[in-house]
Order: structure tokens, then sequence, then C-alpha cells
């Protein structure tokens, strides 16, 4: 029973409840930096956009969702949502702290390579992408408006993004919505033009084979390629390409898993077929991916984020 | 757009689409087939060698031209077919053509050589609702008749189908002695008998056309198979079916058209390439000139509009450079699990989605738009450069707001 038609209504509703697309609990993106000392305003800023953070939960929700897609399809969805979500999506345990262990490493080999990020803390504002891929363009320029104010405001010179839908957001939808056009990188470029000029040292020892699963929108969009490849080597990982790779990378599903989480599982199971054919070991770039390919891999394949790969190569880790 | 409607025309094309998707046997085949696709166009690309670049500029300036002014271009093609004795007409919608067709059929056997726009038009099966006999002669056109389906993809229409299920359907449908576990060798050889009859005796054919020539109103038509030749060759008159975004200014933009398209479709060079330029004749007696020697004595040109001119004013105009190459079907990784399952009646996947919104109306399109992944792989791949994830995403817009 398809849950489409319902999840298209609920998306915007639980936005303008919550300012998130999706349920999660309060202070979930800014909870993640708690303890690092992060400064308020700086020269450079990171703003994660709220992916990272939200994956666990999008992880649980797309779960939920198969159920009801299965079972009971739109009708059940709506009693469901009637009653609150947060208590059909709560994440398991051992998911919960993905993200913010995903953005604790992202700050650990900034720091290593020398910079100290700005955070917004509780001003952080979820990037509304969804809100963008789901059609909701009058709800998406509001917000867009309101984004692009709050990264001004900030005083940053430069803006730093830790995934390829955040940077969609800053490099492409912010000037065509709101003409702001920051001066935003990917934390996979700052570290690789560190790398280059010597100012990060990741301890390269042979830590085995990986492939890697280029993000749609880094190889097709934002040109965040080399970048990965290189600084795994760095570290000492031998990096394998799939049969679809760089700017020919094929999608995990994700994008389509809150309309059909059966759809986009077989797409992921598809994509996680070609990388599972060159490794047991996948580095993905990207939240959402990660969402889509542990979800198809049920712990038979390792699916881990790239920075979570390079953090171990630090010297603090390896100690 | 009223909510309920389109509420439904989302869950239906969810539905459509998991289903097929969760079909152990359609996944392989569309998997089996993306991987020989992803290796036998490059292969042919690699032959073209630097052809490739200069024909995708050609082609790609030419549809551009015939779609900004595509009312002059069909007067012009309609002029020059008039001119080489051929009979034009211009159909609104499909009913029109069915009619138009049965008209000229007769008692039929009618044969068919594949054509999108023939089967966008429904066009076989309006005939055969008519009590006229009709043969699809291209092999997975055939598969695809006699299963009952529709065409999973835009040049291979049979991919979902496994050689075990092609075997049955050609003993079944054609009552011939091919068995279960026949080779492809052998069900292509059972077809070739029983269609040898059926082209023979056909009052008519119908073919589609790859381009038609606006300044010489030459049809030019590209084929491996050899039954193109066969469908517009041997019956007495022949209707070609090309929708009107298949014309090109000029006949070199039209080779170009076939010789592209041969390579999209993963052999190059193409075994046949056939230019129809009016019905068959001959003046050899008397140098008094005589329609209909050995090939047909008339020839019919049924120009498609079916939403192509009203789409050629919007921002859909874009998709009528698409010369139906099927390669943004191959990389599109929900076509992959999905084939046209996630489509309209006959067009699936990226092109397919903004085809259905040409030819079946926004609202079922914007429907359709919403499984799009937005991934762009479409768009690197497209020979045409249609910004196609870019005008799906305009798509969604009318889905989001009609829920909104
Ligand atoms: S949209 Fe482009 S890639 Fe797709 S069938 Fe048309 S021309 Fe080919």
């Amino acid at each position: 029973m398809p849950i489409a038609s319902a999840v298209l209504e609920l998306v915007p509703r639980l936005y303008r409840e919550t300012g998130l697309p999706i349920p999660a609990p309060r202070g979930v993106l800014s909870g993640w930096a708690s303890g690092l000392g992060l400064p308020r305003r700086g020269r450079l800023l990171l703003y994660t956009g709220g992916l990272y953070q939200l994956a666990p939960y999008i992880k649980a929700m797309v779960s939920a969702l198969a159920r009801l897609e299965k079972r009971g399809g739109g009708r059940l969805l709506g009693a469901a949502a009637r009653l609150g979500l947060g208590r059909l999506v709560r994440p398991p345990r051992s998911e919960e702290g993905y993200g913010a262990e995903v953005l604790r490493s992202i700050v650990a080999l900034l720091r290593a390579a020398g910079h100290e990020p700005a955070f917004l803390g509780e001003e952080e504002m979820y990037s509304g992408i969804l809100l963008h891929d789901l059609g909701f363009d009058d709800l998406f320029a509001e917000h867009a408006e309101r984004l692009a104010k709050l990264l001004q405001a900030s005083g940053a010179e430069t803006i730093v993004y830790p995934d390829p839908h955040t940077g969609v957001v800053l490099r492409e939808l912010l000037p065509e919505y709101t003409g702001y056009e920051p001066n935003a990188v990917s934390y996979l470029e700052l570290l690789d033009q560190a790398l280059r000029d010597g100012e990060l040292s990741l301890t390269k020892r042979d830590r085995g084979s990986l492939v890697i699963h280029d993000p749609c929108l880094y190889a097709r969009g934002l040109g965040v390629v080399e970048q990965p490849r290189r600084l795994l080597e760095a570290a000492g990982y031998r990096v394998l390409e799939p049969r679809r790779s760089r700017g020919a990378t094929a999608c995990c599903g994700g994008p389509v898993a809150a309309l059909s989480p059966g759809l986009a599982l077989a797409i992921a199971e598809e994509r996680l077929r070609e990388l599972a054919a060159e490794a047991q070991r996948v580095a993905v770039l990207c939240p959402v991916c990660y969402t889509s390919l542990s979800r198809a891999a049920r712990g038979a394949v390792e699916v881990r984020d790239v920075a979570l790969y390079l953090a171990e190569a630090l010297p603090a880790a390896e100690g | 757009m009223p909510v309920a409607s389109l509420r439904a025309l989302l869950d239906e094309a969810v539905e459509e689409a998991v289903s097929a998707a969760l079909d152990p046997g359609v996944r392989e085949a569309l998997r089996r087939a993306s991987l020989n696709a992803l290796e036998a166009i490059p292969r042919a690309e690699r032959g073209a060698g630097g052809l490739v670049e200069e024909l995708r500029r050609r082609v790609r300036r030419a549809k551009e031209e015939a779609a900004a002014r595509l009312d002059h271009y069909i007067e012009e093609a309609m002029e020059s077919l008039r001119r080489v004795g051929a009979r034009p007409v211009l159909v609104q919608e499909p009913r029109e053509a069915v009619e138009y067709v049965a008209g000229l059929a007769g008692r039929g056997p009618v044969v068919f050589s594949k054509s999108m726009t023939a089967e966008e038009l429904g066009l076989r099966r309006g005939l055969e609702e008519r009590g006229i006999e009709v043969w699809e002669t291209d092999l997975g056109e055939l598969l695809v008749q006699l299963s009952g389906g529709k065409p999973m993809h835009a040049i291979a229409p049979a991919v979902h189908l496994t050689r075990e299920e092609a075997a049955r359907l050609v003993r079944e449908g054609l009552g011939a002695p091919v068995p279960e576990d026949a080779a492809p060798e052998e069900i292509v050889a059972a077809v070739r008998r029983f269609l040898r009859g059926k082209f023979v005796h056909a009052s008519l054919g119908v073919s589609g056309a790859n381009a038609l020539a606006a300044d010489t109103g030459a049809i030019v038509l590209v084929e491996n198979e050899g039954n193109i030749r066969l469908v517009t060759g041997l019956p007495p008159v022949h209707v070609a079916v090309a929708g009107v975004e298949k014309i090109v200014p000029s006949i070199e933009d039209a080779f170009a058209v076939a010789l592209l398209e041969a390579i999209n479709a993963g052999l190059y060079p193409p075994t046949y390439i056939n230019v129809i330029a009016g019905p068959s004749s001959t003046a050899d007696i008397e140098h008094h000139r005589v329609r209909g020697a050995h090939g047909p004595r008339e020839l019919h040109v049924l120009l498609v509009d079916n939403g192509r001119r009203e789409a050629a004013k919007t921002w859909l105009r874009d998709i009528l450079r698409c010369i139906r190459c099927g390669r943004c079907q191959w990389e599109c990784p929900v076509w992959r699990v999905a084939g046209n399952h996630w489509g309209g009646r006959v067009y699936g996947g990226p092109m397919g989605v903004l085809w259905t919104a040409v030819t079946e109306g926004v609202e079922k399109a914007a429907a359709l738009a919403q499984l799009c992944l937005g991934c762009r792989a479409c768009d690197v791949v497209c020979p045409m450069e249609i910004p196609l994830s870019r005008t799906i995403r305009r798509l969604k817009r009318l889905a989001a707001e009609a829920v909104h």
C-alpha cells in the first residue's frame, strides 16, 4: 500500500511545526558539539545543514515507513501521524550517535589540519534540502531566506559543509533563491588542500582495501571527487573503484526513501551489489548514502563514513 | 490540479514502480541488459571515433532549430512530402490516427515495424479492436505484443523478458514448434518463418521514422533486423508515423540523427539505413511516371501532434530534442529496477516522465516525477543535453503545490 501521498502531505506539516522535515528530538542539531568548545564566531564556520544529525532518525523513519508501505499504507500513516510520529521512529541506541560521531571526527580532522571552525550552536538551522527536493519551492524559498540571513550574520569568511546536499544548498540553491553567494567549501576540499600544503599529517600504514561510493551531488555537481581518494590513500587505504564511479556514479536510492522505502531499498541493493563486488568495506561521503546503503547491507558489508575512516589515521587516534 | 486525483496518481505510480522493483525476474533482466548496454554503447562510440561529437552537435542544433520554429517546419515538411508524391496528414490526437490508418488497412494483415509513436497512439490495439489482423515485426516488439504487456525500453522493448519466456511466447502465440530451452537463434528462425508470409500478404505496412527532413520530405529509418525494409517495401501501402519533433531542417540532419541513434543503440555502423522519399515509381516505359513499382504505390505520413506543439511553447520544449536513444534509461537507478513501470502508458524513465507530460498531461507526469532521485545521472549521458533532472523537478513542484 503506497504511503507516498501521505508522506508528501506530512513533510511540510512537520516542517512547519518543528523546523525539521522528520520527527527528531529537540536540540538534535546542536547536541553533537557539546564539550568540543567550538567558538560561536570565527572566520571559518562549520555549517552542518543538519543532515548528519538527522541521519539516524531518517533511517528509523524509513524503517517505520517501510513497514507501513508493506502493510497499512497511507491511511495508517495518517493515524500514526496524529498519535505523534516521534514514538514510531526512535533509532536503535547503537545508531543514535552516528551523525554526532561523524561530525566530531570532521572537527578533529579540521583541527588537525590547522583549522578551528566556529559553530552556531542552538542557532544551527536545517538546510531545507528535502523541501526543495520534494518540490515545496515556496517553503524552501522562505527557508532559504532565513538561512541566508543567519549565515550572513555569522560574519564568517568561509563556510565549510560536511555533506553534498548541504553543499548544493550553499553553492547552488542559496544563490538561486536568495542571491546570496557564500564562499562555501567541502571539508574534504579543506583537508585535501592542507594535506598537499603539508599542514595535515595522517599516519600512513597499510589499512587494507575499501571501495568508494561517490555521492551523486559531489561527483556531478560540486566537483568533490579526487579529494577523498587522495586523503584515504594518504592514510594508507587502498581505494577501489566500483563499476559506476566518479561522474558516472550510481545513486544510493536515498532521495526517494521517504516516498517509497521499497523502491529505495531495491535501488540501494543494486548499488550495494556493485560496491560489494570490489570490497566488503564501503566508504560513503554522505549521510543519506549511509542510511540507504547500510539499510541494504544489513550488516553483511561494512558501510562507514569517510570521516570515520580518516579519523583513524589521526596521530591522536593512532596514539 | 485537484488534490485527490493527484494523490491517487502518485500512489498508483509508486505502486506500479515498487511491484516491478520487487519482481526478481524483472530486476535480473534489467540488470543484465543495462550492463550489456554499458559495454556496447562505449564500444560503438569508439568505433565511430570523432564523429560522435560532431553528430551530437549537429543533431542538437538541428533539433533546437526545429523545436523553436515547429509550425514553420511542419508546413515545410508537408510541402516537401507532397512534392515527392507522399500524402502528409497532421493528426492532433490518437483516435484520429487510428481511424485514418484503419481506413487504409483493408482486410489486412497489417505489418508494423517498431514505433514508439505508434505505440503512443495505441495504433496496433486500435486496429486489432476493429478486427484487423496486425503483426509487430521487430522481434522485441512482437514479444511485447504476444505478452500483452508494454514496451520496456525505447530501443530494447523486451529487455524484461528472459529467453525462456521468449520461447514460451513464440510457441504459444505463433504456434511455432520452439522447445522450452530453445537458443535465441531458434526463436529468431521460428519468428522469421512465421512472419515471411505476413510480409508478403500484408495490405499495409506501418513504420515509424527516426527523422523526417523538412527540405526534401525524406524519411530516414535506421535498423539492424531488416524488418523495416520489408515493412516499408513489400506491402502496396506504407504509412510512416512520425511525431512532429522528428522533423529536422535538412536531409543531412536526418542522416546525422540515424547515425547517432545507431551508436546509441550500441551498433556502429548500423546494418541498414533506409531513406524513403515518396512512393516507389518507374518511368521506364515512354518516360511516363507510374506510381507503385516494386515498392508501395502509396506513402502516407502521419505527423503526430498529440501535445507536442503545445509543449514547444512551454518549458517542456527541451524534451522535443529527445531522440529516444534510451541512454538516460540505462543510467537511471529508478529505471534500472522498475523499467518502464516507472512511466506513463508508453514512455518510462527520465525521458519518459517528460514525454508523459507532453502526451498524457502534466498531472500524470508530476506524480511520476516525485520518484526521481535528482541524481543527475541522466543529465550527463543525454547526447542532446536535455536538462532532464531540472525539468523533472519542475514537475515535482506541481505535485507538491497540489497537496500543499
Ligand atoms: S532524454 Fe536524452 S538520453 Fe534520454 S532518450 Fe532522450 S535523447 Fe536519449
